[in-house]
């Protein structure tokens, strides 16, 4: 009979700071799966730990930096991505995966991300969607749905929501997807994919807020929002990023909708180094 | 009939009234003969490990996993938490779903031979 | 021009130019910016230039993007520096801020024009001097330099580097429009790289470094990403982990270090250049381009046989407390001519506390002092 072997720890420990466990979020909160599938994607990528540097923002998704056990930087909020543009410039071996919230990125942030993406810098952008600034509570955010209630928006949220595959699409990005947080192996291949894809590679995670978001609109356990999840979502990849936009009760559009080819800022930089080390013609 | 998927996808083994395989029954299919790799896609004996520390009684283990090897119960872990408990741990198949989905890194389960999703390089 | 070719030699450039050599004399590699009238010319000489070296150029979307850049290329080990004036000044703040919890060595150049708001783009003013020093929230210490010619801009901003780098943090030079935009003869000398000050570098394996091992002294060794250091930094109050602490001990702990680490070191940070002090009855306190003006009204003064010095800042942040609180016991007026309603003035009189007249000499700014208005206020005072 061949012995069992038992592990005393969870394997995937060994990339989390575990003298940090347990973390800050919530009961059910969808961060924390998809924390997990992204590490488990460093080792699906094959990928070095200590060249991959994790950037983030501030609030709930942000605080995924402190919990990676990688050289990670928990900047200010919204400049995850300018601060991420710097560190892959000054360093361009290092994997550079940006990992933050729906408001972080799309609405204080939101011009760094279309920027970003314009100039197809070489990095992974995995924006944690769960409708609404979490850790403030639950305002009303750019990706909030039509109707829907937030602290912000308590007789429903009257701005329409970001299409947020469509406005990185429309800017430049080479990849783009968006899975729920009950994908979890598409999204674990998805992020592999992405972090050793070069150019700007954003993949938007829909994730539950039983806490706020979820107990603001008639979903108030982590199981009815991961439920709505269940009924509604379908997956459609190299859908065009126009139809796949969001609302309360809705399709969720999942999938791989855009993984295209173009060079990178880097590999456009290069030939600007070429041309000024040329001397000049006189 | 044994329907396999590649680890960490879904594993059905689907067997039958007159052929129990590794002593479960399945489906209503009726086989006239053992498979000859019968042994050798047999599931290895898993192991679910639980963390009460770090449980928070979401029920996403339970409610997601396909063969119905966990359960939500009224008892309270250290922390106040409702837990969950391993209830057919015989059913248990070694897909990790647990092991990805739980919010708290809290379940993780351990095969035979090899650790579940061997993590090479940290 | 073959990599790595920092000039060398005498040349005829303007401020803004001189700058950018400066700071590629003293190691910078990235520079990252946004175009904004006076400081463009940093920008432009910075992307003709850095390439030319092998270095990186990137004009970002906005001045809150060129900082953040700034700091993310100076944890990937790179020196970094970003210019710009008054408006993108005010937009860098928050992430200046960002710079000083996370003690990121990085230089900004502020070439300042007349405020508030958008002002008098084209034309000079010293209005950011309390800005530099008390521009991003919380409590905090900052270094700032401020240059007066051209030559100037090139010498401050290497030390501007070497100071950013020995005591992790962001390094201000606040220059002004007329200095930024005058043209003069810069001697650019041969710069030895031992010269060239680099940050601490942990000596200790991985497992045991901690980023702000306050066991290492006020500066702790500093590891870059890709290094396999692993460690985590955090704009959040932090302890000697990096990690995020919630508490009062915490906040307060840090706080301390980061403003003692500048504070104690006063005396090898803060610059001043002395002109006629020893017996001088009424002095001068100025910088940036009003002491250029104060010291030729300082010399015709003294022509006229009144006893005036002059007290030029070249370090205007740390303040030099010591020396304005020595000479308030010798002198009987001092004078502070600068381009603003009354800035760095507070702090003279701060310094004084009364032993001896102080008086602001203003200009609003779109235009420096006249030497006369200068000279007839120190004669009124040494009467």
């Amino acid at each position: 009979m061949t012995k069992m072997l038992t592990v005393d720890t969870n394997p995937i420990d060994c990339y989390l700071r575990v003298d940090r466990i347990p973390h800050i979020w919530c009961a059910a909160c969808g961060i924390g799966p998809a924390t997990g599938c992204f590490v488990r994607a460093i080792d699906r990528a094959g990928l070095n730990p200590d060249k991959v540097s994790v950037v983030s923002g501030i609030g709930c998704s942000g605080r995924v930096a402190g919990y990676i056990k990688l050289d990670s930087f928990h900047t200010t909020h919204g400049r995850a991505l300018p601060f991420a543009t710097g560190l892959k410039l000054a360093n361009p071996e290092l994997t550079v995966a940006v990992f933050s919230g729906d408001g972080d990125i799309a609405a204080i942030g939101g011009n760094h991300l279309i920027h970003s993406a314009r100039r197809n810098i070489d990095m992974t952008v995995i924006c944690i969607n769960n409708f609404n600034y979490g850790m403030t509570g639950g305002q009303m955010g750019p990706t909030t749905p039509l109707d829907a209630r937030s602290t912000t928006s308590p007789y429903g949220n009257y701005e329409y929501p970001f299409n947020l595959p469509y406005l990185v699409a429309a800017s430049g990005a080479t990849y783009v997807a968006r899975w729920t947080v009950l994908h979890l192996r598409e999204l674990e291949r998805s992020i592999a994919e992405a972090l050793t894809k070069p150019g700007f590679s954003f993949i938007e995670v829909l994730s539950p807020c039983p806490t706020v978001y979820g107990r603001l609109n008639k979903l108030p356990r982590g199981l009815d929002e991961m439920h709505s999840y269940q009924e509604r979502s379908i997956i459609r990849d190299g859908a065009d990023p126009r139809d796949v936009e969001l609302s309360q009760s809705g399709p969720i559009v999942v999938g791989k909708f855009v993984d295209i080819e173009r060079p990178t800022l880097w590999d456009c930089y290069q030939q600007i180094l070429d041309r000024a080390s040329k001397p000049k013609k006189r | 009939m044994v329907i396999a998927g590649d680890a960490g996808w879904y594993f059905f083994i689907i067997g039958s009234e007159t052929n129990p395989i590794n002593g479960q029954s399945g489906a209503n299919m009726k086989l006239w003969r053992k498979p000859f790799d019968m042994v050798d896609k047999a599931p290895k004996p898993v192991k679910v490990h639980i963390n009460i520390d770090r449980c928070k009684g979401c029920g996403y283990c339970a409610e997601f996993c396909p063969r119905g090897v966990l359960k939500m119960t009224d008892e309270l872990s250290p922390k106040g938490y409702n837990m969950v408990k391993v209830v057919e741990e015989s059913k248990c198949l070694g897909c990790g779903l647990c092991e990805a989905m739980c919010p708290e890194f809290g379940i993780y389960v351990t095969t035979e031979e090899k650790e579940e999703e061997p993590v090479t390089h940290a | 021009m073959p990599k790595d070719d920092v000039l060398c030699g005498e040349f005829f450039m303007n401020g803004d130019t001189a700058c950018a050599e400066g700071a590629i004399s003293a190691g910078c590699r990235f520079f990252a910016g946004y175009p904004i009238t006076p400081a463009t010319e940093v920008a432009e000489r910075m992307s003709e230039r850095l390439p030319q070296i092998g270095g990186v150029f990137i004009q970002m979307e906005d001045e809150i993007a060129s900082m953040n850049a700034v700091l993310g290329a100076s944890w990937a080990g790179v020196k970094a520096m970003t210019a710009t004036s008054g408006p993108g000044f005010s937009l860098m703040m928050e992430n200046i801020g960002l710079g000083v919890m996370l003690e990121t060595p990085c230089v900004v150049a502020n070439v300042q024009r007349a405020g508030p708001s958008t002002g008098l783009p084209t034309l000079v003013a010293q209005g950011d001097m309390m800005q530099a020093r008390w521009g991003s929230h919380g409590h905090y210490e900052i270094i700032a330099l401020v240059p007066d010619s051209p030559q100037e801009m090139f010498d401050l901003t290497v030390l501007a580097f070497n100071l950013s780098e020995q005591y992790r943090v962001p390094v201000l030079l606040m220059a002004d429009e007329a200095v930024g935009h005058m043209s003069e003869k810069v001697v650019i000398p041969q710069i030895n790289s031992k010269e060239l000050v680099n940050r601490p570098r942990p000596k200790v394996a991985p497992e045991k470094y901690l980023p702000y091992d306050s066991r290492k002294g006020l500066v702790p060794p500093m590891a870059v990403a890709g290094e396999g250091y692993r460690f985590h930094v955090t704009g959040l109050t932090h302890d000697d982990r990096g990690y995020p602490v919630m508490t009062a001990e915490a906040q307060d702990k840090l706080i301390r270090r980061l403003v003692d680490k500048i504070r104690l070191n006063i005396k090898d940070i803060t610059k001043y250049e002395e002109v006629k002090i020893d017996d001088a009855e009424v002095v001068v306190v100025s910088y940036g381009i009003s002491a250029r003006i104060a010291r030729y009204a300082v010399q015709k003064a003294r022509e006229e046989g009144i006893k005036a010095g002059l007290l030029r800042l070249i370090t205007v942040w740390p303040f030099a407390d010591d020396r304005i609180r020595k000479l308030a016991s010798a002198v009987k007026a001092f004078l502070v001519p600068e381009i603003n309603y009354g800035q760095m003035v507070r702090e003279v009189e701060r310094c004084v506390a009364g032993k001896a007249k102080v008086r602001l000499i203003s200009h609003m700014g779109g235009g420096v002092h006249l030497p006369e208005t200068i000279l007839e206020a120190i004669r009124e005072e040494a009467r």
